[in-house]
């Protein structure tokens, strides 16, 4: 299909006119899972040097690799996340290079036969539009080991901790169109991973890792040359990539240089893409498939196991926020961004109205949880005491300012909201004996005011203000306005 | 078909092993005549016929997900040629 | 000290049950025969000390009547089984100093049965050859001679130092592993017994791998009935071993014997075209009789594929060794010549560690895999085992068993055959098929040729159909004229 330049969606101006960025993204996601893909040693995260190696991960003689059931379903469950199809049949092949992080000589990966075939992300874009990117595969395959550079001067030094855990390569066709466009598609994608639990996307930890192929063309061209920056793990830092890629490629041509398809590194210190020569000698990985595993064959039965156990994901959680609640897609995107947002939401809103709901969970919880560093399941303040702190400005025993002092002490104590209004005695004075009282003595105080009031109607406000003042804010503002008005006969 | 010399060079740095001229000119003659004794399979029809990377039929059988390895760092540095706290060496890799 | 030429394992097992010896007084015999017998160069390590103290455990717990099934029995290991604590080479200088900490799950098994390692066995260089020429420890000799001439023989490979030690009474039984023949034919050119078994029947974890889709364990033996014993122990479903199968196992002792009256034997006459020897056609012919003679039915049968077998195998072989090997870098466990940079320490360690043969195979295997090349070579070769293996299938539709010569040749002099690699190769064109097939096979001692050395038959069965080898095995061994012990000609 030749790209008409009116669909291109998003251009960059260059001095011959305007570019269209092509954007396609592999996706190293670590599954989630106790022990690594072919060996019985830990998974997880750090370790002392050596300490989660089996002698299956070290490559020592004679040893052979057993896949981890667990592994494969993960790729399932996430293949089926992805509304993509799942391959009955797989291979496991060898891809042959050497590397010191790479003990059997060979990554176990899958080449021809993937366990997981073609599917769709529906990604949502800042302008409230939806894209949607094509998945091309998903397939299983050994992470490498560590090597750090910094211990010696002269040598490189070896940790294979790392070296066996399984990961999901997901592979997106070449849809993507913009930094921001693949900056939202790796955050809606991690949403996805970390619903379905088969990945934590922790890309600090390298969890979450990205290949990302660029190339530029005029709008309705060919493909362009592409190149691929490796490994890139922070979803800023694909933005930047991709940014100054793509001038660089434009810059490249205008001033009459090809592209040569190449592997990029991209410089977190300097914002930069630099080529990789070192690894541009020549590679030629001879896969073939393994001949110590054989074929995976997966019944209808064990998918549709795995099938039963999807949750709801993003997108149709959205819809039914919308649905359901009313919400608007601004807010609905906000909650469903995180499983837990949306489930804080819907413990917060039963019985209760969704709109207040959502508003003190995306406003007054989010700012105080983003200020004090704390996760929402650690919330110090519980989704019902949330709950009940907005009863009690329905049922008028708070005002909003009230409520939000209330609040603050609810993040300090984790008390019940009911408890603090209590001890604190900051509950709302609502009976109109009480206002009247105050109001009385307020207008006994001030008769230049009074005599004033009459002729400037708007000068109640300083009377309310003076009210609220001398009840330490208890009084209900509109009862004390109301009051004000029928003693000033107004 | 017969091996170039340039191609016997490629392949041993593909397989990272270390020739002599001598060698690579022995090699170049050797695999360039088993190469053409293997060509033979060329008068075999093996149109629509499945490749067999197995002599076994059964699907592939899947372990349970428990982590009963590792923990043998003495193991795993026992025969180490080069070894420093608890890492294995290699001369420096630049990227 | 016992006379060994004499004892084969199930002779010990009753000997040593009925007190008729000690293990440690066999043991002290095996041990006095192997240092008698260093100029065979059978053994790349001894395990002297050890092999005696556990000898001591078996007398007790034989003395307790609590032995083991294999209580007390000797046995040599090809060194390609990782033995822990125990130096596994390979016959390799790469892993000249390496020294597993686990124990391969063969030789776990056979240990935990009573059997004692006396000693790691040589081989060809990580199992690859056919005439034990390429260990880095030199070359094994075949205990056989010709009556015509005092020229040293090979043993066969690659588990000549297995077969050769066997033949010699060095061991009783030795392990040993066929990838494509490197059991049974250096049985056959030893006068042995070489049992391949069904590929999975016996797991492969912990043997130094060579072609993962091929390579399969077995023993060898004096007798059939020996083999028969050493599977019983030696087979069996390995959860660590995903190509390790689950199909039933048994004591194949109890096949041995009975009638085959009825049953059916194949022929493949196309096999005579593939350059036999005349000596070792009449001897198939003889057999053929023997079987007659046992009530026992012939059939020609076709393999049409089978003469496109080796260089199907010398496609899928050295691909699978090329990955295989690709873990001996230098930097993990093994030798290491260092380098001013990684690529010069993988390219010096690999250049230095692995001999000529292994350096030949592996830049073969990686041609054969390399980008341009994969469908017209590996890929055109896994179609070619497809249509081997399915003459196979067909043939067993109306036959039980197979019967061809287990070689084209006798063993062959030291040296004759080392600058030709195809030469060299082709000694195992009667046995790849079976291996490429995944089939169970069994090399036994048919006749000596014209020169006085060993011939042997091979016959092949269904998969995981052992039973049925021994027992059609063993019309061979009684059949035949009985001459298998080589004259002591190396002894001190």
């Amino acid at each position: 299909m030749v790209n008409d330049i009116k669909v291109a969606r998003y251009t960059l101006e260059g001095q011959s006119g305007l570019w269209e960025t092509v954007i396609g993204i592999e996706v190293h996601a670590q599954v989630t899972s106790e022990s690594k893909l072919f060996s019985g040693a830990s998974a997880s995260y750090g370790g002392s040097p050596m300490s989660h190696v089996s002698l299956v991960d070290a490559a020592m003689p004679g040893m052979l690799p057993v896949i981890n059931q667990q592994c494969v379903r993960q790729a399932i469950k996430t293949g089926l996340g992805l509304k993509a199809q799942i391959n009955k049949f797989s291979v496991f092949d060898r891809k042959n290079y050497f590397y010191p992080d790479l003990p059997q000589g060979y990554q176990i990966s899958q080449f021809k036969y993937p366990i997981v075939g073609e599917g769709e992300v529906r990604v949502t874009l800042k302008d409230n539009s939806d894209i949607r990117v094509g998945i091309e595969r998903l397939h299983l395959e050994q992470d490498a080991g560590k090597s750090f550079h910094d211990i010696d001067p002269e040598s490189s030094y070896i940790d294979l901790n790392r070296s066996g855990v399984a990961l999901m390569e997901i592979v997106t066709k070449p849809d993507l169109r913009s930094a921001d466009e693949a900056k939202a598609f790796v955050t809606k994608l991690r949403t996805i991973l970390r619903y379905l639990e088969t990945c934590d996307g922790n890309m600090e930890e390298g969890s979450l890792r990205a290949d990302i192929n660029v190339s530029v063309r005029k709008p309705g061209d060919e493909l362009g040359t592409r190149c691929e920056i490796k490994n890139v793990n922070s979803i800023k830092f694909i933005g930047m990539a991709i940014d100054y890629e793509s001038r660089r490629q434009i810059d490249e041509i205008e001033n009459g240089n090809k592209i040569i398809q190449e592997t990029r590194l991209f410089d977190v210190s300097n914002g930069k893409t630099r080529s990789m020569r070192s690894k541009e000698e020549a590679h030629d990985y001879r896969y073939f498939p393994d001949p110590d595993l054989l074929p995976l064959n997966l019944d209808d039965n064990f998918i549709s196991e795995i099938a039963k156990e999807i949750p709801e994901l993003p997108d149709e959680k959205k819809d039914r926020f919308l649905r359901n609640y009313g919400l608007s897609s601004y807010d609905a995107d906000i909650l469903v961004s995180d499983k837990k947002y949306a489930e804080y939401f819907e413990k917060v809103t039963v019985g209760r109205d969704p709109k207040i709901s959502v508003n003190w969970i995306t406003g007054e919880l989010f700012s105080a949880l983003k200020r004090l560093s704390i996760d929402i399941t650690n919330s110090p303040v519980s989704c019902d005491n949330l709950g009940e702190l907005i009863d009690l400005i329905s049922e008028g025993t708070l005002s909003g300012r009230l409520a939000k002092d209330v609040f603050e002490i609810m993040l300090e104590t984790q008390k019940n909201p009911r408890i603090i209004v209590k001890e604190e005695n900051l509950s709302q004075i609502t009976d109109e004996g009480s206002i009247e009282k105050i109001v009385d003595k307020i207008l006994g105080e001030n008769p230049d005011k009074v005599s004033e009031v009459r002729e400037k109607p708007k000068m109640i406000g300083w009377f309310v203000g003076q009210v609220m003042k001398e009840s330490q804010g208890k009084a209900n503002p509109s009862s004390v306005n109301e009051i004000i008005q029928k003693k000033l006969g107004l | 078909m017969s091996i170039t010399k340039d191609t016997i060079l490629k392949i041993s740095n593909l397989a990272k092993i270390s020739i002599t001229e001598d060698e690579t000119l022995k090699l170049q003659s050797e695999i360039s005549s088993i190469i053409k004794w293997v060509e033979t399979l060329n008068e075999v029809n093996t149109d629509d016929i499945e490749p067999m990377t197995n002599s076994l039929t059964n699907s592939l059988r899947m372990r349970e997900d428990n982590v009963n390895d590792g923990n043998k760092i003495r193991d795993i540095l026992l025969n180490s040629p080069t070894e420093d706290d608890n890492f294995f060496v290699v001369p420096k890799v630049i990227e | 000290m016992l006379d060994l030429k004499k004892l084969d394992l199930v002779t010990i097992r009753n000997s040593l049950r009925k007190g008729d010896f000690t293990s440690e007084e066999l043991v002290g015999s095996y041990i006095d025969r192997i240092n008698n017998s260093k100029k065979l160069n059978t053994y790349n390590t001894l395990n002297i000390e050890n092999a005696i103290n556990l000898a001591k455990e078996s007398d007790k717990r034989i003395l307790k009547k609590n032995y083991r099934p294999m209580e007390g029995i000797p046995i040599g290991i090809k060194d390609l089984f990782c033995t822990k604590g125990v130096k596994t080479t390979a016959s390799s200088k790469m892993l000249e100093n390496f020294t597993p900490t686990y124990e391969s799950t063969i030789t776990e098994k056979l240990f935990y049965q009573g059997m004692i390692l006396i000693g790691k066995l040589s081989n060809d260089e990580f199992a690859m050859g056919s005439s034990n020429e390429t260990s880095y420890l030199g070359p094994v000799l075949n205990p056989w001679k010709k009556e015509t001439s005092d020229q040293y023989l090979v043993p066969g490979g690659s588990s000549g130092g297995s077969a050769a030690a066997v033949s010699a009474s060095l061991c009783p039984v030795a392990t040993a592993t066929d990838t494509g023949g490197s059991i049974r034919q250096p049985a056959s050119f030893t006068g042995t017994v070489g049992l391949k078994p069904t590929y999975g029947r016996c797991s492969r974890w912990g043997i130094v791998a060579f072609a993962s889709s091929l390579d399969q364990a077995g023993p060898i033996t004096k007798t059939v009935a020996d083999s028969a014993a050493m599977l019983t122990h030696m087979a069996g479903y390995d959860e660590k071993d995903s190509t390790s199968s689950t199909a039933k196992n048994e004591n194949y002792e109890e096949a041995i014997g009975g009638s085959l009256k009825g049953k059916t034997i194949g022929i493949p006459h196309e096999f005579e075209r593939l350059d036999i020897s005349l000596d070792i056609q009449n001897n198939w012919e003889s057999a053929i009789q023997w079987y007659k003679d046992a009530g026992v039915n012939i059939k020609s049968i076709k393999l049409p594929h089978s003469k496109y077998a080796l260089p199907a195998y010398y496609i899928i072989a050295p691909a699978e060794a090329s990955s295989n090997l690709a873990r001996y870098d230098g930097v993990k466990y093994g030798s290491r010549v260092e380098g001013e940079v990684l690529d010069d320490l993988y390219k010096k360690t690999r250049g230095a560690g692995f001999g000529e043969e292994v350096k030949r195979r592996i830049m073969m295997g990686t041609y054969v895999l390399s980008a341009g090349y994969y469908d017209a070579y590996y890929l055109k070769a896994q179609k070619v085992r497809r249509l081997i293996h399915q003459d196979f299938v067909d043939a067993f539709g109306s036959v039980d068993a197979i019967l061809t010569p287990t070689t084209p040749t006798t063993a062959f002099e030291i040296g004759e055959n080392v600058s030709d690699p195809l030469k060299m190769y082709s000694n195992d064109i009667l046995t790849v098929p079976v291996n490429l097939a995944g089939l169970p096979a069994i090399s036994i001692p048919s006749g000596l040729d014209k020169d006085g050395i060993p011939m042997g038959m091979q016959l092949i069965t269904k998969h995981f159909d052992e039973n049925s080898l021994f027992q059609f095995g063993s019309i061979i061994e009684m059949s035949r004229s009985d001459m298998f012990q080589p004259k002591d000609w190396w002894m001190n």
